[in-house]
C-alpha cells in the first residue's frame, strides 16, 4: 500500500525531528518520497541538515578531570558554613515542643529577673545620691544656719522687694529745689 | 503523577535527605551538558567552569526547596540559564580586560594568551578549529534566549515543553525562538552548510 504523501506541515515536523535526533528508517523513507515528489523542498532540507551537522560538530566544552571532586569540596564547605551559622537554631528546632516552650519560658523569666534587678540597683544608686545631698545640706546649715520659717512666710514680697528699683519722689525733689533757689 | 517517574528526581529527593552519593551521581551525569550550555552561552571556558561549579552548588543549597513538579533536568537548566544571564549582565556592567594587560606576577607575560596561529600543526586540525570558531561565533551573536534555546535543543532528552519552562515562555514562543535562531545561523554559516567543511578544503 502506497504511503500517503506528506503535507508541508508534516514535512516541517520532520525537519524539527531531524534537528533533534537521527531519523528512523521509516521517517527517512517518508522524507525521500516527499523530496522526490517535491524537488523544491530539497534545498530547504539540505540547509536544515547542514546546520544540524555543523552544530553537532561542536565538541564538548573542556572540563577539568577533577571537576566533580571540586564540586563536592565546595558543597562540604557550604555545609560546614551553614551548620556553624545555624547551630543554635538547629539545636532548638530539634527539641520536642514541650521542651521548646520550657526553654523559651525559662529564657523569658531570666530576662524579666534581669530587668527587675536592674531597676532595683538603679533605685539604690538614686537613694544613695539623695542621702549624700541631705548630709551635705545638714553640714552646711551648721555653719550658716538657715533663717526661721516665719521669716520666709512672706517670701514672695521680700523677693520682689529685692528685685524692684526704688522710684524717685518727684514732688519732694521739686519742693527741695524751690527751697534751694530761695 | 507521571507515567514514567524521573530517576533524576528520585536522586534529588535522596540529596534532600542528605545523600551525598546521590548528589555526586547527578553531578557526574549533568556536568558536561551544563558545561556545554554555559561555555557556549558566555563564550569563556575558564569562567564557564567556575559558573558550572556554582550551578551545582546552587542545586545543593536549594535541595531543601526542591519539589517534584517537573523533571530534574528542567530545574537544573533553569538554574543554569539564570546564572548565565546574571554573568552576561555582570559583564555588560564591567567591560572585558584589555588584551595589553600584563600578568600580575610577570610583566613580560600577557594576561591572556592565545594560540600561535603562525605555526600550524596539522592543516586539517586548523581548518576544523576554524570552522568550530565560526560556528561558535555565529552562536555568540544570537540573542541570549535564542542561543540558549538552540543549545538546549541539542540535548535529546529535553522536550520543547521543558525548554519553554526553562526559558519561561510559551511553547509556541519557544518554537519561534528556535526557528528564528536557526534561520539566522543558516544565513551566517551559509558557505559551510552544503559541505560541512571550510571553503579552503573544497577541491
Amino acid at each position: 500500500m502506497k504511503e500517503r504523501e506528506m503535507n508541508e506541515m508534516e514535512f516541517n515536523q520532520l525537519l524539527d525531528t531531524a534537528a533533534r535526533r537521527p531519523l528512523t528508517a521509516q521517517e527517512e523513507a517518508r522524507l525521500r518520497a516527499h523530496l522526490a515528489a517535491n524537488p523544491q523542498a530539497q534545498p530547504v532540507w539540505e540547509e536544515e541538515a547542514g546546520l544540524t551537522r555543523l552544530l553537532n560538530r561542536l565538541p564538548d566544552a573542556p572540563l577539568a578531570s577533577n571537576f566533580t571532586a571540586r564540586v563536592m569540596r565546595a558543597v562540604e564547605r557550604e555545609s560546614y558554613r551553614r551548620s556553624r551559622a545555624s547551630g543554635v537554631f538547629r539545636w532548638f528546632g530539634r527539641l520536642r515542643p514541650v521542651y521548646r516552650f520550657a526553654t523559651a519560658g525559662s529564657l523569658l523569666v531570666l530576662a524579666a529577673l534581669g530587668y527587675f534587678q536592674y531597676q532595683a540597683v538603679s533605685r539604690e544608686k538614686m537613694a544613695a545620691s539623695l542621702a549624700t545631698v541631705a548630709d551635705t545640706v545638714g553640714a552646711t546649715s551648721e555653719v550658716a544656719p538657715l533663717p526661721a520659717v516665719e521669716m520666709l512666710k512672706d517670701f514672695d514680697a521680700i523677693y520682689l522687694l529685692g528685685r524692684t528699683r526704688p522710684q524717685a519722689d518727684e514732688d519732694l525733689l521739686a519742693t527741695l529745689s524751690q527751697v534751694a533757689m530761695k | 503523577m507521571a507515567a514514567n517517574p524521573d530517576p533524576d528526581a528520585a536522586l534529588m529527593l535522596r540529596v534532600k535527605r542528605g545523600d551525598r552519593g546521590a548528589f555526586e551521581d547527578l553531578v557526574n551525569k549533568y556536568k558536561q551538558p551544563v558545561m556545554n550550555i554555559i561555555c557556549r552561552t558566555i563564550g569563556d571556558a575558564t569562567e564557564a567552569e567556575d559558573l558550572c561549579q556554582n550551578v551545582f552548588v546552587q542545586v545543593f543549597k536549594s535541595a531543601d526547596r526542591y519539589r517534584v513538579s517537573a523533571k530534574f533536568s528542567t530545574w537544573l537548566y533553569t538554574i543554569t540559564r539564570n546564572l548565565c544571564l546574571n554573568e552576561i549582565r555582570r559583564r555588560s556592567r564591567h567591560p572585558a580586560d584589555s588584551l595589553d594587560v600584563t600578568h600580575p606576577d610577570n610583566d613580560a607575560q600577557p594576561l591572556r594568551q592565545f594560540e600561535d596561529t603562525k605555526n600550524p600543526s596539522v592543516p586539517e586540525t586548523l581548518l576544523r578549529e576554524e570552522l568550530e570558531r565560526k560556528i561558535q561565533q555565529a552562536l555568540a551573536e544570537l540573542p541570549d534566549n535564542q542561543r540558549i534555546a538552540i543549545l538546549l535543543c541539542r540535548q535529546e532528552d529535553v522536550s520543547y515543553e521543558e525548554i519553554s519552562r526553562v526559558l519561561g515562555c510559551s511553547l509556541s514562543a519557544t518554537k519561534s525562538l528556535i526557528h528564528r535562531g536557526r534561520e539566522t545561523l543558516k544565513q551566517r554559516l551559509k558557505p559551510y552548510l552544503r559541505t560541512g567543511a571550510w571553503k579552503g578544503t573544497e577541491k
